[in-house]
């Protein structure tokens, strides 16, 4: 059964550097501390952003991994597109279109939830540790 | 005994479009910066221009650069600096060619990149009778014309005078580069390195398609992989890649593990540690990314920066125009092309 709370979804400033990554993660931070945080970080308003701003985005999601959380990025605008691509961290955040598409994935059922049936080779491995006894 | 007349100002265009259908273009925005004088692949399209007049026998060439360009243009011996109006400069020297009994001078002013042959240019001016013999290519209507100086007078608008000037056009089969956008100054880059057009690096080929100036330097481990550019102090660090037609200017630092794939990086640009570059231009702390069409302003000096004064004439180190920031201005015309 999961365990986890609602998704957050957070704004992110325009201006996403130095000091006003700093308050964000501020802000962020107490609500990454729950148990499987799933926090969106909506970023069509960010126009500048530094590499304090990227090591800001992956303390969260290191902060979010550790709590068998995740974070996603939904609405990226092409300036913070093209800052996450030149500090080579575009690949480990996953990103999607529009922050309901973001929310959505994480209420997608997971993999352990559906019932498990028996593997197609089950019967066929069945069937030889029933000759490998007979032998 | 014909002469040259260089001028090197910002210039519309734009108002000329009506004419330019006569020659089959579509629409053109203003021109708003003056991306003639960045150097790529080791000179400016200005330069270059320059260069290849001065290659024919003209018995005159002059050559005006509007004031507020002089800080873009590297070295601006023997060419003259107004303050006011190139185009009257222009005229000046036309009447003087007048005077000197010179039959037809060149005019062209600095912007587009064309490989045209200026004695084939003069024989077709004289082949006609024209007055003024104006040059086209296949998109429209270039800024490169031939004058007969007989017929200009004292306080001559020369600008609107030639603008009005008609057929016969002189077609341009070589290549043509409008260098109007910072798209077009990737293609240039782009078709120099792929032979596309004789624009050549000004270096020595090391490799196939690698094309080194003096006191380029790459360390131990960095690949430069075909076709590529690398001017004049350029230092590139341990496991770098430089590759897919990129242009790495004058004095410019690429540090430690960065690939820099189908990009230009203009004259005196730190570019830090790891970092991707994918078709950008940056110069100094300004990112251009043609790909999405957004240009930043880099703050970070560990991510980028200019490195130092790499001009002699103190302001603008940078080679892109100021508008540039606003991207759209330079970006939108190839948008709308």
């Amino acid at each position: 059964m999961l365990t986890s709370g609602p998704v957050i979804v957070m704004q992110v400033p325009e201006q996403f550097t130095g000091e006003e990554a700093h308050l964000f993660m501020q802000e962020l931070g107490p609500l990454l501390e729950s148990n499987r945080p799933r926090v969106v970080l909506e970023c069509s308003q960010v126009r500048s952003m530094d590499s304090a701003g990227i090591e800001t985005l992956l303390h969260c999601l290191e902060e979010a991994l550790k709590r068998d959380g995740d974070l996603k990025l939904a609405s990226v605008s092409p300036e913070a597109e093209v800052m996450l691509e030149l500090l080579r961290v575009a690949r480990v955040f996953e990103t999607f279109s529009t922050s309901e598409e973001a929310v959505r994935s994480f209420n997608a059922i997971p993999a352990d939830a559906l019932p498990q049936e028996a593997p197609w080779y089950g019967a066929i491995f069945g069937d030889l540790g029933a000759l490998k006894q007979a032998s | 005994m014909p002469g040259a007349i260089v001028i090197a100002g910002v210039e519309s265009q734009a108002e000329e479009n009506e004419q330019l259908n006569s020659c089959g273009v579509s629409s053109r925005e203003c021109r708003q910066s003056f991306l003639a004088g960045v150097e790529l692949l080791g000179q400016s399209v200005f330069g270059r221009l320059i260069q290849h007049l001065s290659h024919f026998s003209f018995d005159t060439m002059a050559v005006f650069v509007d004031s507020s360009l002089a800080h873009e243009i590297d070295d601006l011996s023997g060419m003259q600096v107004d303050a006011a109006d190139v185009w009257r400069g222009a005229a000046r020297s036309l009447i003087e060619a007048k005077e000197a009994g010179i039959d037809a001078v060149l005019l062209a002013q600095a912007g587009a990149y064309v490989e045209f042959d200026p004695a084939d240019l003069i024989r077709f001016h004289r082949d006609c009778g024209n007055i003024v013999t104006r040059a086209c290519d296949d998109r429209g209507l270039l800024d490169l014309w031939v004058i007969d100086p007989g017929i200009v007078q004292e306080n001559i608008d020369l600008k609107s005078s030639l603008q009005t000037a008609g057929r016969p056009y002189y077609q341009v089969h070589g290549y043509v580069n409008r260098v109007e956008t910072l798209r077009d100054m990737r293609q240039l880059v782009a078709d120099g390195l792929s032979s596309r057009c004789h624009l050549r690096p000004q270096g020595v080929e090391v490799r196939p398609g690698v094309w080194m100036a003096e006191g380029a330097q790459v360390e131990r481990g960095a690949r430069i992989v075909a076709p590529a550019f690398l001017g004049r102090d350029v230092k590139i660090s341990e496991q770098c890649l430089i590759t897919r037609c990129s242009s790495i200017e004058r004095n410019c630092q690429i540090d430690y593990g960065t690939v820099v794939e189908d990009s230009s990086i203009l004259s005196g640009t730190y570019v830090g540690i790891g970092l991707d570059l994918s078709h950008c231009i940056a110069d100094g702390t300004c990112l251009v990314n043609l790909t999405r069409e957004v240009a930043l302003e880099i703050k970070d000096p560990v991510v980028m920066r200019l490195m130092r004064q790499n001009k002699p004439h103190g302001e603008g180190n940078r080679q892109l125009p100021s508008n540039f920031r606003h991207g759209e201005a330079v970006l939108s015309a190839a948008q709308e092309r």
